[in-house]
């Protein structure tokens, strides 16, 4: 019997996919420690100092939604594969991920720094229940890491809803080694989000800090997003 | 020693019956088993960041295909490839040379179809997946997608 093109293709695509490889782990985020040398502290402490102020002025730690707490053995379907019982229950049900977006707006020099104007919007349906600092990485076209600020910024929590925009700036300083490939930009460490890179100012933008002196470390400081 | 959060152990579980099902999604979306795989990564990521938020009663699965549509369609991921010339590299699934050059043939043939509408025949043709639940996942309604499972079938047949 003829089968249709259309059923034969499928049967193939069905094979190929089949046989993928699921990874041996399951993947955890690690937020990225420095790769900073030991006078990258002064810098690290400096932006610490900056936080902690900055946290404590503005007072205490917001409220999430509680979006469902209650975990059970019976988590997961038992089907092995995609199937319709999967799905049991309307769109309505589903608790979506929340999506963050975010672009560089502008970069201005200033005294060997440069600083970054960003502005971040939560393009989802939901509300994003982040935190107000971000770890942040000064990156390049192929991904290497220029500059970083610390992985701990503290915890104070900052509810994002759909079509908001929260805005911050962040000042990089000191880059040197090879010159850095096109385009360069920001990526960003959202709690409960995931990372997000920034859109860069334009894809031929690879204008980074002066090196002020090779065997100093970078440094890089964001403040806390703001509406 | 230390103890392993529930939910931890959920997401372990999660991973292991369900990055297979995440993969042969984001594969239909995207037609390109890198991006594939680093789809099904992201998407599982997300999962750990909200492990502690979700109510493991409930199927997870939906919430995975929902997280990975919409990584997929995130504008930054597109620029991203643009910027770096993606070239569709088969990663870990494809090793050898016969499987790569068949993908590479079914590829040719699917190509033709918008993501929607690959995505939607995959889940409904061999997913096992209602026309309601595939549109509920997709973001869409129930008609549309009955539309574009028959648009994709016409395409293949010519293709």
């Amino acid at each position: 019997m003829d089968r249709h093109p259309s059923d034969r293709i499928l049967e193939e695509w069905d094979a190929l996919a089949s046989g993928a490889q699921r990874p041996a782990e399951a993947p955890r985020r690690r937020i990225v420690r420095g790769t900073f040398n030991a006078g990258s502290l002064v810098p690290l402490a400096a932006a610490a100092l900056i936080v902690a102020v900055g946290i404590a002025w503005l007072g205490g730690r917001e409220s999430r939604p509680n979006v469902g707490a209650s975990p059970s053995p019976s988590a997961v379907a038992t089907a092995p594969v995609v199937a319709a019982s999967a799905t049991p229950e309307p769109a309505s049900a589903t608790p979506e991920p929340c999506t963050m977006t975010a672009v560089i707006t502008s970069w201005e020099g200033a005294a060997g720094s440069r600083i970054a104007a960003l502005r971040a919007t939560n393009t989802g349906d939901t509300v994003c229940s982040t935190a107000m600092f971000s770890p942040a990485q000064l990156v390049d076209g192929t991904g290497r890491v220029l500059a970083q600020t610390g992985s701990e910024l503290g915890n104070r929590g900052l509810d994002i809803q759909p079509g908001d925009t929260v805005r911050t700036m962040a000042s990089v300083s000191n880059v040197c080694g090879d010159p850095p490939v096109a385009p360069v930009t920001i990526r960003f460490e959202f709690a409960n989000v995931g990372t997000v890179t920034a859109d860069p100012l334009s894809a031929t933008d690879a204008t980074v800090p002066p090196c002020n002196g090779p065997g100093l470390p970078s440094s890089m400081s964001i403040q806390g997003w703001t509406r | 020693m230390a103890i392993a959060e529930p939910a931890a152990l959920d997401y372990e579980r999660a991973f292991a019956e369900h990055w297979t099902d995440v993969f042969r999604f984001a594969l239909a979306w995207t037609n390109d088993w890198a991006a594939a795989e680093d789809l099904a990564q992201e998407a599982f990521l997300r999962l750990w960041d909200h492990r502690t938020r979700l109510d493991w009663a409930r199927p997870v699965l939906p919430w995975l295909l929902v997280a990975t549509r919409r990584l997929a369609t995130d504008r930054f991921r597109r620029l991203r490839r643009a910027i770096s010339g993606s070239t569709d590299e088969p990663a870990t699934g494809l090793h050898d040379e016969l499987a790569r050059a068949r993908w590479i043939d079914v590829r040719g043939a699917m190509d033709s179809l918008s993501p929607l509408e690959r995505t939607a025949l995959v889940m409904t043709a061999l997913g096992g997946f209602t026309y309601d639940e595939a549109a509920t996942v997709l973001g869409t309604t129930a008609g549309a997608l009955r539309a574009a499972v028959s648009r994709a079938r016409t395409k293949l047949e010519t293709a």
